[in-house]
């Protein structure tokens, strides 16, 4: 069942004649694992910032669940690169500031248990008692996680959450992602220009070129997928040789044209 | 290259000989000396000069803090200072008194002082409670709404740097009562600069906290009072103290006009008698209390914003 559809979307900023995105088309099903990949300034972030109707497109249309969207809607949830957890909640506070947005009829007590059940799933159980002052980069992005699925929403959108995240946390952080999306059945859009994280999370990724949808590839590895077990397959290889052509392609300055006739 | 030689407090010879318990013996020296003029009792010098000292043995012969030594020995410098003048009349007896008669005024006068202290923060407390809660609540309002803080932050950038002592005669003489007078003057000297602080803390929120919130699908209600509200409480606390000596500043001012009590009153009456040691003891008093209470802010700032 088809979930998100973009049709025909163009966005420039105001008073500015350069467009950040032009005519991106995109169909995304219930369920599904979409990571967009392409390397920075291609459009990405803003792609994600449309999705979430923070920024509203030029032109075009946006769909979920066949209605047209245009302002923030409480089916969709947003993690950021940055850390977003307001500073003056403690961890639990912040899910459950979540939960009240999307849920105002639910008890205190019934919210503090939700939000129990996700620092639980996200693997910070103990830690609900925290400021996100005293919580690491990695821990404070599990709760934003944790804090936007707790609004009980169908599609969650991550804008490079792990971009600051060091190697060893961020592999944990793919595990914990890929899991959560196993586990929850919902969809996700997750923005990286990480390609090895992209193979390892999607179950199709949309590659980006400055302004535009370049191509999307289907991740044909079966779950569960785990780095590790992974980077020595030869699909996973592959994939990933495809994948570099292409941004090395990118870093060539080629015109589109040009990145079209070569491959 | 060596480094350069550190503090070390607990040196045995350091804890005897030291700026801080030379200038202790030599002001508990002078006070045996003869006075060309009558002095009171020196107890309650003694006392001051004791807790000084005290102060320093613990601060910093006890917790090795650097901060002690230099405050204790900036106080009893001085104190000795002071001492030495009048003892040995190298100060006007009148316009500089024996710093026993002044510290002994704190005591005799403590009924009259503390009836003065008390109708101030009375005054202040209306005058600063009202205009931070106001300067809280418009400023929060006027700040997330763009257009309205367009058009009124360029009002709020002629009226906020005048200062309010400039009002302070003019709404004296308007005003049907002096308490009412005074409570105008407090409220326009912390109001607009309180107002202009939390309208710029509010027009330049981080984004990230904004968008988080506005993706949450955060209502105006909720976002203004869940949100801009406790963003700005810090930046609001952090300005408290300053504000609460501004207060004073503006009390005091508005008192020496056209007061029957409080503490700046304290002191117009008895420069009017040329009576400058009860003056310097009232200075020195709402010295004290301002600190105090500053610190007191201070640390209700620190017990409630942890983050």
């Amino acid at each position: 069942m088809e979930k998100i559809k973009l049709q025909n979307i163009y966005f420039q900023y105001d008073g500015t004649n350069t467009p950040i995105l032009e005519d991106i088309n995109l169909s995304v099903t219930a369920g599904e694992f979409i990571c967009v990949l392409g390397p920075s300034g291609c459009g990405k972030s803003t792609l994600i910032s449309i999705l979430s109707s923070l920024q509203k497109p030029t032109s075009g249309h946006y769909y979920i669940d066949g209605n047209e969207v245009g302002s923030p809607g409480l089916e969709r949830g947003v993690v950021f690169q940055h850390y977003s957890l307001f500073p003056w909640l403690t961890a639990r506070e912040n899910i459950v500031f979540g939960i009240r947005q999307s849920r105002k009829d639910i008890s205190k007590k019934e919210c503090n248990q939700v939000a129990d059940v996700y620092l639980e799933k996200v693997g910070l159980a103990d830690y609900g008692d925290y400021k996100p002052a005293h919580l690491s980069g990695g821990q404070q992005q599990r709760i934003a996680i944790a804090r936007a699925l707790a609004m009980n929403t169908e599609i969650l959108l991550l804008d490079e959450p792990f971009g600051a995240i060091d190697t060893k946390n961020r592999h944990s952080l793919q595990k914990l992602i890929s899991d959560l999306h196993e586990e929850e059945k919902k969809t996700f859009i997750f923005v990286t220009h990480d390609i090895e994280e992209s193979i390892v999370l999607a179950d199709r990724i949309v590659f980006m070129i400055p302004k535009q949808v370049y191509k999307i590839i289907d991740v044909n590895i079966s779950k569960p997928k785990e780095y590790e077990q992974m980077r020595n397959e030869t699909d996973f290889i592959n994939l990933r040789e495809e994948l570099v052509d292409l941004f090395y392609r990118k870093h060539k300055n080629l015109s589109y044209d040009q990145m079209e006739a070569q491959i | 290259m060596s480094e350069p030689a550190k503090w070390n407090f607990r040196h045995p010879l350091f804890k005897i000989v030291n700026l801080p318990n030379l200038l202790f013996l030599a002001i508990i020296y002078m006070i045996s000396w003869p006075s060309l003029v009558n002095t009171k009792s020196p107890v309650i010098l003694i006392i001051v000069v004791c807790l000084v000292e005290l102060y320093f043995i613990i601060g910093c012969l006890i917790q090795n803090k650097r901060r002690c030594l230099d405050i204790s020995s900036i106080l009893l410098a001085f104190f000795a200072f002071w001492q030495y003048s009048t003892k040995t009349g190298r100060g006007h007896s009148l316009l500089m008194p024996p710093m026993e008669n002044v510290l002994y005024v704190l005591y005799s006068h403590r009924v009259e002082l503390f009836k003065g202290l008390r109708s101030s923060l009375e005054l202040i407390f209306w005058g600063l409670g009202l205009a931070i809660i106001l300067a809280v609540v418009l400023g929060i309002l006027v700040g997330w709404f763009v257009r309205l803080r367009e058009a009124v932050m360029p009002i709020v950038g002629v009226i906020s740097p005048i200062p309010a002592l400039a009002y302070t005669t003019y709404v004296v003489a308007i005003m049907p009562s002096f308490k009412s007078a005074s409570v105008v003057v407090i409220f326009l000297g912390v109001f607009w600069a309180f107002f202009s602080l939390v309208i710029r803390t509010v027009g330049t929120m981080d984004q990230k906290i904004v968008e988080s919130a506005r993706v949450m699908n955060v209502g105006s209600v909720t976002m203004i009072k869940d949100v801009v509200y406790p963003y700005v409480l810090p930046t609001a606390l952090r300005h408290l103290p300053s504000s609460f000596a501004t207060a004073f500043m503006c009390l005091t001012g508005a008192e020496m006009i056209g007061a029957s009590s409080g503490l700046g009153f304290f002191i117009r009456k008895y420069a009017e008698y040329a009576n400058y040691t009860n003056v310097l003891a009232g200075i020195i008093f709402m010295g004290i209390v301002v600190t105090l209470l500053s610190n007191v802010i201070k640390l209700i700032q620190k017990r409630f914003i942890k983050w």
